[in-house]
């Protein structure tokens, strides 16, 4: 009884952490919208080869934008979507976005990695706060939001 | 030599205040909530702003920390002593200023979201105005852009959905915020690309960095200027190109001679090239020509110890010709990154390199340049920095040898070539 007491009580801040988490991943998946965009037109100037990544951008855009959607939807691990507004997300699709963040997060490590090694300094601002700051604070919030 | 790259992967010089100005953000946070600890909400305006703020849902206070950021970094811009006189030092800070009373007013408890709107969609286009009016878009406000589109999503979203107007209206709802934020982030893309493009000289020179040889530089003498903060004008590489700066803008008679010679001498060394096969069997993988600036690189030389051997380029760079493939010139590269290539010729032979490269591993390819919003396609890793090179154009009649070839001069001596 208590415990249940005490998940109704913390049922808004993880709905309010969630939601938070959602439109961050949204603004995600706008940036890569726009670097489906830019693949599609590299091939202009660098030749064929540089579409290779023109589908798993795209492919990785949509995910994103589906992620931010369906996150605190309230469908559970089974697909059910019997829970309305802000109760908490399944936990499939929270182990997902964690996954796919800790992805982005480990991408840019290798990329900081190499632009330490060969110019000594570090990547942009941008890149440190789309690819590093932002991934772990969505995952800092579906953590707290999906506990 | 000093090399040079385009200001939209680096910092502005006078963005370093406003830079700071956000960092310390924290701080004056923390400042504030420890001397409004004491004070009583019914008397302090201070305190019940940070009591509001306390209460107020996490999405809310992260509401509050991007609209101070955006104020903060527009006091720190208007703070920068080469926007005195502009006219934007004014604009800064009524945006500043438009952004605190919203973040004020939403710890109050008042209406607060009109004015927040107002004000981050105001910065957003007048970025994208200020761009493509001629600023060289750089890190900061770019990322500035992104915290203020995801404020300006969190403040649609906070206005939530109407109790009982069902399922539909809220995915109307959510699909309108979704594409209103797609939009943004894909016109500050394009601004900043555009932008870039525009402060070094145009869509051609972006275009010729991306393809590594025409349009994107110029070794012809002149003055290579642009040093990371420009307002208007060109004079600043195209992203991915990275340009040294000559230490003198008039060559020297000697200079002049010695470019000469190795011009001279490159054409006859790699005449026997002109024949791909030739090329190929010497170990260049020549690879069908297509284009107007097909590279074949030859990994042994690369890695000979040899430099500017004119009988031995690194690269070759064929175009395809109406009736076959047409050698125009070598690529010289420097074995090792960072290692400056002797500029023989003084200001008639600068070396550049390309920076912020994306390349794929599957099949091992450039895919393109790193995007302003921080990322390479998927399936790349970015190359922060190539060795130095030089192209040295043998094609007879090319006005720059060691520079660009104009694309329209290339295009009508193929079609003479054909005849």
């Amino acid at each position: 009884m208590l415990e249940r007491m005490d998940t109704t009580a913390s049922a808004p801040i993880r709905a309010h952490a969630i939601d938070l988490a959602r439109t961050i991943i949204l603004v995600q998946g706008a940036i890569l919208v726009a670097a489906t965009i830019e693949s599609f037109l590299f091939p202009a100037a660098f030749g064929p080869a540089a579409g290779i990544g023109v589908a798993l951008t795209a492919g990785a855009a949509i995910l994103t934008l589906v992620t931010a959607a369906r996150l605190g939807a309230g469908r559970d691990a089974a697909g059910l979507s019997g829970l309305v507004g802000h109760a908490g997300p399944g936990r499939r699709i929270r182990r997902w976005t964690i996954l796919a963040e800790g992805a982005v997060i480990a991408t840019f490590l290798v990329d900081l990695g190499l632009a330490i090694v060969v110019t000594g300094a570090p990547i942009g601002l941008v890149a440190l706060m789309t690819r590093l700051v932002a991934p772990l604070v969505v995952i800092a919030l579906v953590r707290g939001g999906g506990a | 030599m000093t090399a040079i790259g385009s200001p939209l992967y680096d910092l502005a010089d006078g963005h370093i205040g406003a830079l700071l100005a956000v960092l310390a953000l924290p701080l004056l946070g923390w400042v504030v909530a420890t001397t409004t600890a004491r004070l009583d909400p019914e008397t302090s305006r201070l305190a019940r702003m940070v009591d509001g703020y306390r209460r107020a849902p996490v999405a809310r206070q992260a509401i509050v920390w991007l609209l101070l950021a955006s104020a903060a970094v527009h006091a720190g811009l208007a703070a920068d002593p080469g926007h005195a006189g502009s006219g934007l030092r004014g604009a800064f800070l009524i945006q500043a200023g438009l952004c605190a009373v919203a973040a004020t007013r939403l710890t109050l408890g008042r209406s607060w979201r009109g004015l927040a709107l107002v004000a981050l969609l105001g910065s957003i286009v007048a970025y994208w105005a200020a761009v493509l009016g001629g600023e060289a878009p750089d890190q900061l406000g770019i990322a500035t852009k992104l915290a203020e589109i995801l404020a300006v999503a969190l403040v649609v979203r906070s206005t939530g959905t109407v109790p009982g107007r069902g399922r539909i209206r809220a995915a109307l709802g959510g699909l309108a915020t979704a594409t209103l934020i797609i939009a943004l982030v894909v016109l500050t893309d394009v601004a900043a690309w555009a932008g870039a493009a525009q402060a070094a000289g145009g869509a051609d020179a972006l275009a010729g960095a991306a393809s590594h040889d025409i349009g994107g530089h110029a070794n012809d003498g002149g003055e290579a200027d642009g040093h990371g903060h420009s307002h208007g004008g060109a004079g600043v590489p195209a992203p991915g190109m990275l340009m040294a700066i000559p230490p003198d803008t008039t060559p020297t008679d000697a200079q002049r001679a010695a470019a000469a010679e190795l011009h001279a001498a490159v054409t006859v060394g790699i005449a026997r090239f002109a024949d791909p096969a030739v090329a190929a069997a010497a170990g260049y993988h020549v690879g069908a020509i297509t284009g107007r600036d097909h590279h074949a690189g030859n990994e042994a030389f690369e890695h000979d110890g040899r430099t500017l051997d004119p009988k031995r380029p690194e690269t070759l760079v064929y175009a395809e010709g109406p009736t076959g493939p047409v050698l125009l010139g070598a690529m010289f590269l420097m074995e090792r990154i960072g290692e400056p290539g002797p500029t023989i010729g003084g200001p008639l032979t600068v070396w550049h390199g390309h920076e912020q490269v994306c390349v794929s591993i599957v099949p091992p390819s450039i895919t393109g340049i790193l995007s302003p919003l921080g990322g390479c396609p998927l399936g790349s890793f970015l190359v922060p920095l190539t060795a130095e090179m030089i192209h040295v154009w043998t094609v007879p009649g090319v006005e720059q040898p060691f520079g660009d070839i104009d694309p329209v001069w290339l295009d009508a001596y193929l079609a003479g070539a054909a005849e």
